[in-house]
């Protein structure tokens, strides 16, 4: 096939390279409309993820907070259990008897995050629902 | 003319596309990672309302102890906390 077969072949399909410049126009237009909506869309909602993670920010300094109170608690708990003392036994034992155990060394925060079923805190395990721990 | 036209015109969208796209997918990707950011406080706030009850009773069995069987010890542990407890004789006291 020679430049002269192309050429021809154009000619008889009646379109030259310059007519397809509006279409394509007209394409890149469409393209870039679509593309800005939908950056338009994206920039929005990571406004919106800021915002709940900034609102996140108050109740997340307060379960750090509880897990810190209840960390101390059970541990000063289970250290004054261990010295003999009867009142933090029975607590103790009442925790046990709930299914929750109190660990000398506190586990990994995000070790049992996605664990509904056996929270832990700190120093604190539970293997069963999370139920209050009643006095002896 | 018109075809000079058009071919700058196209051309520019073209380069105008291009941006927009990186654009659209760098901040698409950073939208992912403050998903998940979300995701994990919301667990870790989830697990300490779960932890608030344990709190709250182990508290409770705490101060019951401290102040129905005068547990000197339990008592100095709940005010390490920052949980001060009424003496027994004072609760009576009061109506």
């Amino acid at each position: 096939m020679s430049m002269g077969d192309i050429k021809m072949s154009n000619k008889d399909s009646g379109v030259a390279a310059g007519q397809l410049l509006l279409p394509l126009t007209m394409v890149s237009c469409a393209v870039l409309g679509l593309l800005a909506f939908n950056t338009v869309q994206i920039v929005q909602g990571h406004g919106a993820l800021k915002q709940v993670i900034s609102q996140q920010d108050k109740p997340l300094e307060e379960a750090k907070k509880i897990e810190s109170q209840l960390t101390a608690l059970a541990l000063g708990t289970k250290k004054l259990a261990d010295a003999g003392n009867g009142n933090a036994q029975g607590i103790v034992e009442a925790m046990q008897k709930a299914g929750i155990t109190i660990n000398d060394k506190p586990t990994g925060e995000a070790g049992n995050a996605t664990q509904p079923q056996s929270p832990s805190v700190g120093g604190v395990e539970s293997s069963a629902p999370v139920a209050p721990p009643s006095q002896p | 003319m018109c075809e000079k036209i058009l071919y700058w015109a196209s051309t520019t969208l073209g380069v105008l596309s291009l941006a927009v796209l990186v654009t659209n997918v760098s901040v698409d990707s950073m939208n992912r990672k403050l998903q998940d950011e979300a995701n994990q406080r919301q667990a870790a706030i989830m697990k300490a309302n779960n932890m608030g009850q344990v709190n709250q009773g182990l508290a409770q069995a705490l101060a019951e102890a401290a102040v129905k069987k005068s547990d000197g010890e339990i008592r100095s542990l709940l005010k390490s906390q920052g949980i001060t407890l009424a003496d027994a004789a004072d609760a009576k006291k009061k109506p």
